[in-house]
């Protein structure tokens, strides 16, 4: 697993946790997620990956890549510390999804066109694949864009679209062939986000991210946005989603998180108190575990392998910690740890009551349950139920 | 620094699991009676052992690779125990921390050809430090590991008498009742002091961590084994007109046994390469793989039982040879309170940049 990591690997690693302590600022982690200064801050960290060349390291060089042997570890191992660091990026898709993507599937004018400003950090991309009815189900979606002359229109509508409310495109997956079966029929299109007859409703989550629901009505979408083979879509999505599955930030996230709050009850002596010790060691074994879970779903890629119940056990790792540390939070910090941030009396800057609310937020690409299905009908091919 | 290539690991793994195979007690086997002395003679006791002292040189990454196996053939006891003290030994007579004696060296070589098994004492109680299991294996002699209350670390070998003296427990093996005075060794058996003071206490708790890692990896084969029996199980048994296997409940529990199993293996891989490279993360490492994997363990036993149903009750069912196996093993870590207090003590800030 990790064992084999090689020197220019651990001095790489050096130089970004080098990097990354002079960058830091304390108010990555006491502003609101959605506010302008946090998104400012976003901004300026995505500049100073790009200026060090690691903005997309993990891309070919002829399209602004590493373009070494080693470059997919070395964005791994970035990755790892962008999370551990909480380093904040404006957003988007394009980096890690979006791009490859691109890279994989798009023609050489696509290419052309979309790679430089996504890593220049000058495109923000959404991914339109949730539907109203077609959550867990996602072949089940409903939005058409038929074919008319050289174009095709677009109607429907897609749900819990993040960074909808700034994204400049979206990649979006409609149903192209009425009638097929449940998984063809499907085509995926970079639509620009400003074009006519695209309406976007906001729903503030409990975090305080947004997300969006976005309505598309006679958009008429040009045939050169569509990205790969027509029809051929759900399994393009799959693909796409397939490029950044490790999840390697989050385990860091949190053990960066964990580390804040045992720090926090050693200064407040509850440390002494044997069941907040116990907590936080569980918690940072299971880290440590997931953490290894993530690393697996790497090299898998690194040996050109495509994971596939691997990354979905990833994915269950996190939703099964999620609700654990917000459990540690209230036991460590009882009533305190509701304070919000902005609040004087708010602890850790207010972003206990921020990890609160975020030990809920465990339904992306599928709850707890879908994804123990799918981890059961993948990786131990059990019968359907 | 001990690094072995994925190569060699992938061999020796091969080799185990090939051994293993014929004598798990998951296929319903009685326990092999010469398990001890046929690893002996593949090598198995000496795989940590250095090149020049007689060993394979493949560190405690192999040694973790043969524990593993073992516990998935249902032979969760002796092995990592007697390895990751015969290491630690060696390692503190490098370090200059215990002194040398042809008694010692004796005992070390005999420990790597079967002759000797080198065990702790499993103390009955908080309060119960002279009195206490020890697993044996069946070797010709067996030593226990002491540090006393003045930091005097010592090695005793229990006289035949002692050896008789078992006691039934739940592992249903060759458990022995130690009670620690004089009496327990006999006349004319070796006791070999190895030294007082801090040097002795650094060699004793290099035992205590090498012991646990090792005894985690055991654990791990174990509750791998409980989950090809759930998913075997649960592939063939069909109520209300369906496999169980096609029941979301039945399903989910599987999953959370794969999820547990596989990350506690490659916890405990990656810890065991740590510890090998002592790099400076490897004790928050092992500590956190130790909690995971002996957490592990148990809920992937209870979780199977679930699965199971009223059949993994039966007394003749393989899995219950796996949990008496298991149990003895386990209580050896001390208990899960302690492991997550151990894994708590390294959470501080900036903890993990420390790779």
């Amino acid at each position: 697993m990790l064992t084999q990591i090689n020197p220019a690997i651990e001095q790489f690693r050096r130089e970004v946790i080098e990097t990354f302590t002079q960058l830091k600022k304390p108010e990555w982690l006491e502003l609101d997620p959605e506010s302008p200064e946090y998104l400012a801050h976003g901004k300026t960290m995505d500049q100073a990956l790009i200026d060090r060349g690691w903005y997309a390291l993990h891309w070919p060089k002829e399209y602004g890549g590493g373009g070494t042997p080693d470059t997919f570890l070395r964005h791994a191992v970035l990755r790892e510390l962008e999370g551990y660091f909480r380093v904040p990026t404006f957003g988007g898709h394009g980096r890690y999804i979006v791009g490859p993507a691109l890279i994989e599937f798009g023609s050489a004018e696509q290419k052309a066109r979309y790679l430089p400003p996504i890593g220049r950090g000058e495109t923000v991309i959404c991914l339109g694949f949730t539907e109203p009815d077609a959550g867990s189900d996602l072949a089940a979606m409903q939005l058409r864009a038929e074919r008319q002359g050289r174009d095709y229109i677009a109607n429907g509508s897609k749900l819990y679209i993040t960074y909808g409310h700034y994204a400049t495109s979206i990649l979006l997956a409609a149903r192209t062939q009425p009638g097929s079966k449940k998984h063809d029929g499907v085509s995926l299109f970079l639509v620009d986000m400003k074009s006519p007859g695209i309406r976007i409703s906001h729903l503030p989550c409990l975090t305080g991210h947004m997300v969006n629901e976005v309505h598309f009505d006679q958009v008429r979408i040009p045939e050169d946005t569509l990205l790969g083979e027509v029809n051929r879509g759900f399994y393009h999505m799959a693909a796409a989603l397939n490029f950044e599955r490790s999840g390697l930030d989050l385990p860091a996230k949190y053990m960066a998180m964990l580390e804040d709050v045992a720090e926090f009850a050693k200064n407040a002596g509850l440390w002494q108190r044997s069941a907040i010790r116990e907590a936080v060691g569980r918690l940072a074994s299971t880290l440590e575990a997931w953490r290894m879970i993530c690393w697996r779903v790497v090299m898998l890629q690194l040996k050109g392998e495509v994971p596939s119940w691997e990354a979905s056990m990833a994915q269950l790792y996190r939703k099964d910690f999620n609700p654990q540390f917000g459990r540690l939070l209230l036991e460590v910090l009882g009533p305190q740890a509701l304070i919000e941030r902005g609040q004087n009396r708010s602890p850790l800057g207010g972003r206990v009551e921020w990890y609160l609310r975020e030990s809920f937020n465990n339904h992306g690409q599928g709850g707890r349950f879908v994804t123990r299905n799918v981890i059961a009908r993948r990786g131990l091919n059990m019968p359907r139920s | 620094m001990q690094i072995v290539d994925e190569s060699t690991l992938r061999l020796l793994r091969e080799s185990a699991a090939d051994f293993c195979k014929a004598i798990t007690l998951a296929t319903g086997n009685e326990p092999s009676t010469r398990w001890w002395s046929d690893i002996a003679e593949l090598g198995w006791l000496a795989v940590a052992t250095a090149e020049d002292q007689g060993g394979s040189g493949l560190g405690l990454t192999g040694a973790g690779v043969i524990a593993h196996e073992l516990g998935k053939a249902g032979y969760a006891r002796g092995y990592g125990e007697t390895v990751a003290l015969t290491h630690a030994l060696r390692r503190g007579l490098a370090n200059g921390d215990i002194a040398p004696s042809a008694s010692l060296e004796k005992t070390l070589d005999e420990t790597l050809t079967g002759k000797q098994q080198i065990s702790l004492l499993y103390p009955l109680g908080p309060n119960a430090a002279n009195e206490g299991l020890v697993p044996d294996v069946g070797a010709m002699h067996l030593m226990v590991l002491t540090l006393g209350d003045d930091q005097s670390l010592s090695l005793h070998q229990l006289s035949d008498v002692t050896r008789q003296q078992l006691i039934k427990t739940t592992s249903r093996s060759r458990d022995v009742l130690v009670e620690f005075h004089q009496q327990s060794f006999g006349n004319g058996s070796v006791r070999i002091s190895l030294g007082k003071g801090s040097g002795a206490q650094r060699v004793w708790n290099d035992a205590m961590e090498t012991h646990r890692i090792l005894a985690a990896a055991q654990l791990v084969g174990v509750a791998q084994t409980a989950l090809s029996m759930a998913l075997d199980y649960a592939n063939i048994r069909s109520q209300f007109g369906r496999l169980i296997g096609a029941y979301q409940a039945v399903q989910h529990a599987i999953v959370d046994i794969l999820a547990c199993t596989d990350a506690a293996e490659l916890l405990v891989n990656h810890a065991l390469a740590a510890f090998d490279a002592r790099r400076p993360d490897y004790l928050s490492l092992l500590h956190a793989a130790t909690a995971f994997a002996r957490e592990a363990a148990w809920t992937s036993l209870m979780k199977t039982y679930d699965v199971l149903g009223g059949v993994g009750f039966i007394e003749v069912h393989p899995i219950n040879r796996y949990t008496r196996a298991m149990m003895l093993t386990l209580s050896s870590l001390g208990s899960a309170s302690e492991c997550e207090d151990a894994a708590a003590n390294h959470v501080c800030p900036g903890h993990w940049l420390a790779t």
